[in-house]
């Protein structure tokens, strides 16, 4: 039931955290970190980066690859990043389903796709090319959506099934964004998670929001509510033991905070799968 | 794939201003009209990089206070929509945007203030290299003192200022009210490197010391850069000076690697 890829609980590793994971190194059992963020030449960014993956499992998640842009792919991005993992060895690199980038104007934010075959062909060949040039699988995660298009000719998850399959590549599933777009869309979120091809689920996220009403916004600047909770419990129940972390980028709280509402995960993934407790993570708590 | 392409350069022309458009795209999904979801995106893309200017300029925001940097950024981001993916580099026209965009244009201490902001920037994330200590002076033989050459850490550069732009920020970092921008009769330099503490740092340098610091960047010897201070110094004194300066930098942690012939 627990496979060599399960990581444990992990945090998205800030820089209000830097001094202290190093010098305290709290109970968490990874960290992933915003590839962008450190593709720098050096200085403390760097420092602080190689001193994390020295102490601990280290993923490598990106926001700029634009995988569903008609542009071709950025070569320049692409070798930085393989610089980059040569200098952390993570234990995978992910990116988004969505395009930040069209006729040279970045985004710097995850515009969403049409559900369409054209685009299912697309993107699945682009996530080819960059496996291909990096000599890995990727993970590709679920964004939150707050418009749909005219074009759409299938639900989202079928869009991103299909993705994933023909791409031959990996889910990063963000329990929080189906939330954010259930909401938005009007879609039962518990529909998107039954859905999804189980065998392909290799990392979760969790995060908050800011909750409008009518609508949401994935803001991450909160903490997990109880609704992404629960899908989380049904989530493990389906997939098992997936390596999970909560992602936190704006009024970020301390560390300790952090660590005690991971610790949230997990319990409900331990509940969920007692092995859990057994399984040799970084932090290995048996019984958390 | 002109449909998937034409959808995506509308979607951007509409984040920045260009296009009204995009909403034939969009279907209605009530009870939020699609022009709440369509500003959802809008002020996301202006936040993001309003936030990124808040970040790299904090001291230039200080200065122009709320109204006139509330134009600066309203102002930067039409003007240049973001061609960078990373948005360390999103900033790095602000200069250039102060200098000729009025009312800003009519105040240049603005361009040199945000310029400086911006040399810091690239010196706190700069390559890393190991620097040379005072010690392995010793190490170097009186007969190639000559020949040695100098390389500096590569976050050291030197910032120009014509008027008092780094005397401006230095007040507004520790919350004091600055003096009125004055235009200096000659240009002033200040050399800014990161130390071995990974902090930034910068200092003002005299003249005999930025054209000797300009001559070992350039790749020039000891033996040279001794005759560029004879032009300021008692041919006896030329010697010491250039040492004492030398020693300065290594105190300081600027040089990475001093070269000799042997």
């Amino acid at each position: 039931m627990i496979n060599e890829h399960f990581l444990g609980f992990g945090l998205g590793l800030r820089v209000p955290h830097f001094e202290e994971v190093i010098r305290n190194e709290p109970k968490v059992d990874w960290f992933e970190i915003l590839s962008e963020n450190f593709m720098v030449d050096g200085g403390k960014p760097r420092y602080y980066l190689e001193a994390v993956a020295e102490r601990y499992p280290v993923v490598m998640h990106g926001v700029s690859m634009s995988l569903g842009s008609t542009t071709p792919l950025d070569r320049d991005y692409l070798k930085q990043l393989k610089q980059l993992m040569t200098a952390v060895k993570p234990r995978w690199i992910s990116d988004h389903l969505c395009f930040t980038q069209a006729h040279g104007v970045n985004s710097h934010d995850l515009l969403p796709m049409p559900y369409t075959e054209q685009a299912i062909d697309h993107v699945a060949s682009r996530i080819r090319e960059v496996q291909d040039t990096m000599g890995q699988q990727m993970l590709l995660e679920n964004v939150s959506s707050y418009l749909s298009y005219k074009d759409s000719e299938m639900s989202e998850w079928e869009f991103y099934n299909e993705i994933c399959q023909r791409a031959d590549c990996y889910m990063l599933l963000d329990i929080n964004n189906i939330y954010v777009s259930a909401r938005n869309h009007q879609f039962d979120p518990q529909h998107y998670i039954d859905a999804v091809d189980p065998k392909r689920v290799r990392q979760i996220h969790l995060a908050g929001h800011s909750d409008y009403g009518d609508y949401v916004i994935d803001t991450h600047d909160q903490a997990v509510c109880d609704p992404v909770w629960s899908l989380y419990k049904n989530a493990i129940q389906r997939f098992g033991a997936i390596s999970t972390m909560i992602e936190r980028d704006d009024n970020i709280p301390s560390l300790t905070e952090l660590v005690a509402e991971l610790e949230i995960a997990r319990r409900i993934a331990t509940e969920q799968l007692p092995a859990i407790s057994r399984h040799p993570t970084r932090n290995h708590h048996a019984g958390a | 794939m002109p449909e998937l392409e034409t959808l995506q350069h509308e979607f951007i022309k509409f984040l920045t201003n260009q296009s009204q458009n995009f909403s034939q795209y969009i279907s209605e999904q009530p009870p939020v009209d699609t022009d709440i979801r369509l500003g959802i995106y809008h002020n996301a893309y202006r936040m993001r990089l309003r936030e990124t200017i808040d970040s790299d300029h904090p001291i230039l925001g200080s200065y122009l206070g709320d109204e006139l940097y509330d134009q600066l950024v309203l102002g930067y981001i039409e003007h240049y929509p973001s061609q960078v993916k990373s948005l360390r580099h999103f900033c790095a026209n602000i200069p250039t945007y102060l200098q000729h965009q009025a009312p800003f244009s009519q105040h240049p201490i603005l361009a040199e203030l945000a310029q400086f902001e911006r040399v810091l920037l690239s010196a706190f994330d700069a390559v890393d290299s190991k620097v040379v200590a005072i010690t392995d002076l010793a190490a170097i033989n009186p007969e190639q003192w000559p020949d040695i050459k100098l390389t500096f850490h590569p976050s050291t550069t030197i910032f120009t200022e014509h008027y008092n732009s780094v005397e401006t920020w230095q007040a507004l970092k520790s919350e004091q009210s600055p003096n009125p921008a004055v235009k200096h009769p000659l240009a002033s330099y200040w050399l800014v490197w990161r130390n071995q503490q990974r902090l930034t740092e910068f200092y003002h340098q005299d003249p005999r010391e930025q054209e000797l610091w300009q001559h070992f960047n350039a790749g020039g010897d000891f033996a040279q850069g001794c005759e560029v201070l004879s032009q300021h110094f008692e041919p006896d004194q030329v010697p010491l000076q250039a040492v004492t300066l030398l020693k300065n930098w290594l105190s300081q942690g600027i040089i990475s690697h001093i070269i000799s012939k042997n």
